[in-house]
């Protein structure tokens, strides 16, 4: 057999296998998205601080998404400027993905256990640019819903986003404030080689 | 698992890993004498198709790799930078890549190639590709909406736009290669039997 025949041999043997085993090696797969994502979680990395949630609200060049998982009830209470309420559902990541992938989307709720599971499933589903709001609103208001003495401003009225904590103004963003959104697939288009 | 992110590695990693990429496909580029416009050019008589086999080798082996890794869950295929997807701007580009390449008989990587061995022409190629990157450059501004609307879809991949599995896409990808492979190959010896004959142009 001439090497020519071996070589084009090996590539269509290697082509058809993959092919046979690609849908049978999608749990392993699916495994691997899945601790990437919980690592993400872990390390915090996907977790975006108040204060920071705050200056992407008054970036105008970042296109945003605050996405609330809680309630009616709750989101009625009290609500983010400018969020939408995204049930967490089986749906919900199905949801996320029909978002513009260039859009930085950014789970809410009471703490972080509903957006920390959606999370992870909005990754497996291969949303981009995903983040949730560091501690839920219970952090949000710790930063921006209490007098100066310490005091929640926050009463039984649902006031839903016209509570001034709703959106503190961008006087409240900090002067020094770490950065931890990077954008996906954002930026100038890039060139590519002709490859030869 | 990869992609890795050679910044990671510590300063100057990545442009060195740069560099030696560059050396090697440059000196491969070389190796497969496609550093000769002659060599190059024959591909548009159909004298000699090595550039176009040389390249599908290249495309199907890497893809054969990057969508294994990416099977057995080695390579996060999502992170992957893919060019996005502007369909008038990449014809008229192609029209325009396809004429310089046949009229100057190089393409911008070979040229640097012909450079790197004191080719004449590959030099002056070169300092023309340079030239065209400086016009373009200025000229960005008045076609700027033309270069990033027109047909533009984003990342899409001929999976998603075909709704088949990524294994199934790149087993057509292979068979359709090996298909040309074996065209171009007669093609050559139908070539040379014309020449032969005193047909050849």
């Amino acid at each position: 057999m001439s090497g020519k025949l071996l070589a084009a041999g090996v590539l269509f043997g290697s082509a058809a296998l993959l092919a046979v085993l690609w849908s049978p090696l999608a749990p392993r797969r699916m495994r691997v998205v899945d601790a990437k994502a919980r690592a993400a979680l872990d390390s915090g990395e996907v977790k975006i601080s108040p204060a920071e949630v705050l200056a992407l609200m008054h970036d105008r060049r970042t296109p945003l998404a605050l996405l609330d998982l809680r309630e009616e009830r709750a989101w009625n209470h009290f609500h983010l400027l400018d969020s939408r309420r995204l049930p967490a559902g089986p749906g919900a990541a199905a949801e996320l993905l029909a978002l513009p992938a260039r859009m930085v989307k950014i789970l809410v709720d009471e703490d972080e256990m509903q957006s920390a599971r959606l999370y992870v499933d909005a990754v497996r589903a291969g949303v981009k640019n995903v983040y949730l709001l560091q501690g839920g609103l219970r952090s949000w208001l710790a930063t921006y819903g209490t007098d100066a003495a310490g005091h929640s401003t926050v009463g039984h009225a649902a006031l839903g986003d016209r509570h001034p904590a709703s959106d503190p103004g961008a006087q409240a963003i900090p002067a020094s404030l770490v950065r931890k959104v990077k954008l996906q697939g954002a930026g100038a288009r890039k060139a590519a080689g002709c490859g030869g | 698992m990869a992609p890795y992110d050679p910044a990671s590695w510590g300063p100057g990693a990545e442009p060195l890993l740069h560099v030696a990429l560059g050396v090697g496909f440059g000196f491969m580029l070389e190796r497969a004498g496609f550093g000769s416009s002659r060599k190059l050019t024959s591909q548009f008589f159909l004298n000699d198709l090595s550039v176009l086999k040389v390249m599908f080798t290249a495309i199907i082996t890497a893809m054969l790799l990057v969508f294994w890794a990416s099977g057995l869950g080695l390579l996060d295929f999502a992170e992957l930078w893919v060019n996005p997807t502007y369909l008038g701007s990449g014809i008229l580009g192609g029209l325009l890549f396809g004429v310089g390449f046949v009229v100057g008989g190089y393409c911008p990587g070979t040229a640097l190639v012909a450079a790197a061995t004191l080719k004449l022409d590959g030099m002056f190629f070169a300092a023309g590709l340079l030239f065209g990157i400086l016009g373009f450059g200025y000229t960005l501004p008045w076609i700027d909406r033309f270069w990033n609307d027109s047909g533009a879809f984003g990342r899409l991949t001929l999976y998603e736009w075909l709704d088949l599995s990524p294994g199934v896409v790149v087993l057509l990808a292979v068979a359709m290669a090996l298909g040309m492979f074996f065209a171009a190959e007669r093609i050559e010896v139908w070539m040379r039997a014309r020449a032969a004959k005193g047909g050849a142009p």
